[in-house]
């Protein structure tokens, strides 16, 4: 079992895990980028606006969201997702072919 | 081999919100307004002479529709039909666009659509034509004047590359090579400055940044302030890319787009007798991030 945060109404689960002082990788904050995406284990959010080329719908079934557009609306249990667990900067030119960017392409 | 194309001449940005992000547009970069029909908004810097250089158009999802070049001659129009004849690219002819004339309009191989026009409205710029003042009043936010490049992503990164240059008659300024020798990005021109487009490795259609002009130092920490005052998420800078010697502020649109303000002042100029710059593989930190000399980890693995 990890840690548990509070998180105010209308703050993003993105921005109270930065503010725990917490070190996730996380990308455009504008819903676009898909890298923040993280996976809800229990409770309720509101998904927030967010481009539904890196979030599907079954995606969004499954769990995934968006964690710098998603707003708790009740106690929650969520889990990282290798995309924000840890990512180095220097792979796509030093490993060619290149790596998917997540959750893009297998669900386009 | 005569240039013809004059630059980057618009593209197409999507928006997840296209009230909530012209607000970023035209408050935060100070973009003019210059026209709205449907869910589509046409905005250009003050320094343009053209009806407009952006269009931002509400979508489900983030990242480019199209961009398109402007051709320096409307006869550079013809050549590049036939020599997309030649080279067996398929293309479609648009007659018209919103205050533009009739374009090419093709897609390259990093899944790019992209257009090639030359007419489109002449409005000119902010200023008057006799006597003018070196910039006009009133600007919002940071006020950049031009749209610069864009830089986008491609899965065979050698292969957009080599189409920009063979069919489109582009050349590089810098290349970035791999131990084997194998292009893995490339900054690519007509116009006489370092880029009017650059590629590298990622995702097909991968839209990594579209840049504007800031025309000096004071222009770039100015830059900073204002992004910084709106609360704009900064991804990196202000800084200095290695590669082009260009300063650089990358920065987010509210729908998670990077743009970037570009310091071309800090540039090389380009000469028709320029040859290509090489970065190795192994220097790839400082090439992108000269100061830091690392990459950080949104450089490439974040974009839209």
């Amino acid at each position: 079992m990890g840690e548990a945060l509070p998180c105010p109404q209308g703050e993003t689960v993105l921005s109270a895990l930065l503010r725990s002082g917490a070190r996730v990788v996380f990308g455009c904050t504008g819903g676009g980028c898909g890298v923040c995406k993280m996976r809800l284990i229990s409770g309720h959010l509101d998904y927030g606006r967010y481009s539904i080329a890196v979030l599907s719908a079954a995606e969004k079934r499954e769990g995934f969201f968006l964690s710098c557009q998603a707003k708790p609306v009740s106690d929650l249990t969520i889990q990282l997702t290798e995309a924000n667990r840890y990512r180095k900067a220097a792979t796509f030119f030093s490993q060619p072919p290149i790596l998917q960017q997540p959750g893009r392409d297998t669900h386009e | 081999m005569p240039f013809r194309i004059s630059r980057l001449g618009h593209v197409e940005i999507r928006s997840l919100d296209l009230d909530r992000d012209l607000n970023h547009y035209v408050n935060v970069l100070g973009l003019q307004l210059t026209g709205r029909e449907g869910k589509t908004a046409y905005l250009k810097g003050w320094d343009e002479r053209h009806a407009y250089s952006v269009c931002l158009t509400e979508a489900d999802r983030a990242g480019m529709v199209r961009m398109a070049f402007r051709t320096v001659d409307a006869e550079d129009l013809d050549y590049y039909e036939r020599r997309l004849q030649d080279f067996g690219v398929k293309y479609e002819l648009i007659p018209e666009d919103y205050r533009r004339g009739r374009a090419l309009r093709f897609l390259a191989p990093s899944g790019h659509t992209v257009e090639l026009y030359h007419e489109m409205e002449y409005t000119g710029n902010l200023l008057p034509t006799v006597n003018p003042a070196p910039w006009p009043e009133g600007l919002k936010g940071i006020g950049v004047p031009r749209l610069d490049h864009t830089l986008v992503t491609a899965p065979e990164p050698h292969t957009a590359i080599q189409f920009f240059q063979e069919v489109l008659e582009f050349r590089a300024s810098e290349i970035l090579v791999s131990s084997d020798g194998t292009p893995l990005a490339a900054w690519l021109w007509q116009r006489p400055a370092p880029h009017d487009i650059a590629i590298v490795p990622g995702r097909a259609g991968g839209f990594h940044h579209a840049a504007f002009v800031v025309d000096s130092t004071d222009a770039l920490f100015r830059a900073a302030d204002i992004l910084a005052m709106h609360k704009v998420r900064i991804d990196y800078g202000p800084g200095r890319h290695g590669i082009t010697r260009g300063t650089t502020i990358y920065f987010f649109d509210p729908s998670g787009n990077r743009l970037e303000t570009f310091g071309g002042y800090s540039a090389y100029q380009m000469d028709p007798d320029s040859r290509p710059i090489t970065w190795t593989q192994d220097q790839i930190a400082q090439a992108v991030f000269y100061y830091a000399q690392e990459l950080n980890e949104t450089f490439l693995s974040v974009y839209t």
